[in-house]
């Protein structure tokens, strides 16, 4: 891949905030447009970004790699819905509370989130393993 | 509204399923996310078209709009995007090991009957 | 009656297939864990099925959500038996695959896909909501793309290329009558839609549902004229895994059908059953008339797939409680021969290095065991007593008498004959004759023997002691035919 000085610039520039708008909108989620698919886009974007510019370095561990975070964020998932099994409600009930931190006040904290964070880690291990298949030169 | 949205769906159905029947393979995967971006504008229609907020307790508005369409239109497109992916690489590795990404002239070319 | 056993069928796999993804790179670990989770998810199947021959019919709403709000899962005994069976044979498939996919199969993910396959098929028999079904569709097809490519030979690629248009091509259908559905109706919980539905009759809008249905439901189903896709699709991929398809692939679409079918669209029209029966006719007919011209043990087996839909349409088609019936043993019948069927062309494959008639010859000197179960399971495919087909087509064409069909049941009996020469073509090619010299020693011959032989001895049970499975099928299809009761216990199931 022929490196583009101006495509590298851009890209380290625009990368840390691409991934800090994968945060918002993840965070943003639960209660507004958002959420863990979105998020997990945005961060495949700037995984592409960084494809674009450096090429795939060391494809070998690449693809592998990426499919056990797709297995880990399915087994995030999962555990989240099975848990409420084992307290005698139905699969995928979520539970939520509220909790006081100093400087930032009452936070929500929700079961849902946890399901969301592992659609997040799903959606970047599939986009970003996708992306290696169909890029690699065979 | 209504008829603006219809005659999108049927135009894009129409340029999908024409697309659809091209003897390309790269052709055909165009023409299946025509297809299905016509059926998710159809999904959308069907839950009518009216202004309205989203619907969320505490954010009082009359009116809002049914949700429900959009969260079948997300896995769908979820869906789509997946089984689109799974096409490219299909089509892609047909061409490298055949050569062609022409179905007339990949047809007959693996039948061992 | 609530109850979390419901979602266990779809669980137990999917957490099996992601544990699989991780040991992906050791076939040995993979195995052994993928085996232990088949075999789990059956005693679950086999629990639920108890449970709903004792308690009636189970639902379970996720997220504590109630119908029609949520979604639910709705387990009634056709579900309970379709995942029952599913359960029994992939834990066949799945002995047999172990010993004869080389390691290049395994490694290129076959026991994860075959685990969400899995998941697939139970989610779909399972789910009461429509847009649902739709869902674990496409969790089951992706799957089974990823496994009919597996080995990426030339000619599998573009059979999968286009296995994966025409089903593409039919989720978008099925997502155009949900919208439909949607937009006249108002929700998708299939228990709400059995009390929503009858209102379209006066519009003519239930016959335009009814018809797009009936072609998505067609496409996934095999059933005349959209059965074109089968043959070939099926011819490509590993023969085990063909084997897999041919018994549980298409049967997902024949459920879809009985269940939507008696549901909504039967009740309330007049043109949906005469129909079925004219595609049930056509079904049976064309596809043994496909498998009379060929000469590969798998091509002979994937047209016979096609046929035998036709029959389980029949019994759809007639809807007395006792065809309901007929066409629910039917499938389980089918389910379980026609997977050994394809395990014995796997076998023989294995054995002699073709699956073409041609070339074969004299299989029964070198395996006559392989020979004798491929006897007995082809007769059940054929219809002879004692075994299972017997009791299912029995039941069929005595049901079709009694409601006076006369012409299907005339096909019928024609079909059932061309299959026994179908099949004794196959006897008469692979299994006498000179020994073909290409033979070689294979192993895991056992293993693979005995996956064969559980399944043709389940067929054999099930024909002579069709007792046992008789007092299930006719459960299932009293609660078909009673989609009222099913929608209330649906929609009054208490949340906690």
């Amino acid at each position: 891949m022929n490196d583009s000085l101006i495509l590298a610039t851009a890209v380290r520039i625009t990368r840390p905030v691409l991934f800090l708008f994968a945060v918002v909108l993840f965070l943003k989620g639960h209660n507004a447009p958002g959420g863990g698919f979105i998020a997990g886009l945005v961060t495949a974007v700037a995984v592409l970004l960084g494809l674009l510019v450096h090429g795939h370095g060391n494809r070998k561990t690449g693809r592998p790699t990426f499919l056990y975070v797709v297995a880990a964020g399915l087994g995030l998932a999962l555990l989240t819905a099975i848990v409420p099994t084992l307290l005698g409600w139905p699969f995928f009930t979520h539970s939520f509370g509220f909790i006081n931190l100093p400087l930032l006040g009452s936070i929500e904290l929700a079961s849902a989130a946890l399901f969301d964070l592992g659609v997040y880690i799903v959606v970047v291990g599939n986009v970003v393993t996708v992306l290696h298949a169909l890029t690699e030169r065979r | 509204m209504h008829l603006a949205v219809l005659t999108v769906v049927a135009v894009f159905i129409t340029c999908g399923v024409y697309l659809l029947l091209d003897r390309t393979l790269l052709r055909v995967v165009i023409g299946l996310g025509l297809l299905s971006n016509g059926v998710n504008l159809a999904l959308l229609a069907s839950g009518g078209l009216g202004p309205g907020a989203a619907p969320i307790l505490g954010h009082g508005s009359a009116a809002i709009v049914d949700p429900l369409p959009q969260a079948l239109i997300l896995t769908a497109i979820v869906i789509g995007f997946g089984v689109t992916a799974l096409l490219l690489t299909l089509a892609f590795a047909s061409y490298q090991s055949q050569l062609s990404d022409d179905l007339e002239d990949l047809h007959g070319r693996l039948d061992d009957e | 009656m609530m109850n979390n056993l419901c979602v266990l069928p779809v669980v137990i796999p999917m957490a099996t297939g992601v544990l699989l993804m991780l040991t992906q790179a050791r076939p040995a670990l993979s195995r052994a864990i993928a085996i232990s989770g088949n075999i789990l998810s059956l005693g679950v199947a086999l629990a639920l099925v108890e449970t709903v021959r004792a308690d009636g019919i189970q639902v379970l709403a996720f997220g504590n959500w109630p119908a029609p709000f949520g979604i639910v899962f709705t387990v009634d005994m056709l579900s309970a038996l379709m995942v029952a069976v599913t359960m029994v044979v992939s834990t066949a498939t799945l002995l047999f695959a172990s010993v004869s996919l080389d390691d290049l199969h395994k490694k290129n993910f076959f026991y994860p896909l075959f685990q969400f396959l899995l998941m697939g098929v139970n989610g779909a028999f399972l789910t009461g909501d429509l847009f649902n079904l739709f869902v674990w569709f496409e969790v089951l097809l992706v799957s089974s793309y990823g496994l009919m490519a597996l080995g990426s030979q030339a000619y599998q690629l573009q059979e999968t290329f286009k296995y994966l248009v025409i089903n593409a091509l039919s989720s978008a259908l099925f997502l155009i009558g949900v919208a439909l559905i949607y937009g006249a109706t108002g929700t998708l919980n299939m228990a709400d839609l059995v009390f929503k539905f009858p209102a379209l009759a006066d519009s003519g809008m239930a016959g335009v549902i009814a018809v797009i249905f009936l072609v998505v439901f067609g496409i996934k189903g095999a059933l005349f004229p959209l059965y074109v896709w089968l043959p070939r699709a099926y011819y490509g991929p590993p023969t085990v895994i063909s084997g897999l398809f041919g018994g549980l692939l298409t049967k997902v679409g024949v459920y879809a059908l009985f269940r939507t079918v008696t549901l909504f669209f039967a009740p309330g029209s007049t043109f949906v059953l005469p129909l079925l029966s004219f595609v049930a006719g056509a079904t049976m007919l064309l596809g043994v008339l496909g498998a009379l011209s060929q000469w590969d043990f798998k091509r002979i087996l994937s047209y016979h797939i096609v046929s035998q839909i036709g029959y389980m349409i029949m019994g759809l088609a007639i809807y007395t409680p006792l065809a309901l019936a007929g066409g629910i043993f039917y499938i389980i019948h089918h389910i379980l021969v026609k997977t050994s069927l394809f395990l014995v062309a796997g076998a023989v494959e294995k054995r002699y290095g073709t699956t073409n008639l041609r070339a074969l010859g004299g299989a029964a000197d070198g395996s006559p065991l392989l020979a004798t179960l491929f006897m007995f399971a082809g007769l059940a495919l054929a219809g002879a007593p004692p075994l299972s087909g017997f009791v299912a087509k029995f039941m069929l064409l005595r049901s079709g008498l009694e409601a006076a069909n006369h012409l299907v049941v005339a096909v019928s009996l024609v079909v059932s004959f061309l299959t026994l020469y179908s099949m004794m073509k196959i006897y008469r090619y692979a299994f006498w004759r000179q020994e073909a010299e290409n033979a070689i020693v294979v192993q895991g011959e056992p293993v693979r023997t005995f996956a064969i032989a559980a399944l043709v001895t389940l067929s054999l049970v099930l024909g002579l002691g069709g007792a046992i499975l008789l007092p299930y099928v006719e459960i299932a299809a009293a609660q078909l035919l009673d989609p009222v009761a099913w929608g209330t216990v649906v929609l009054e199931a208490r949340v906690r």
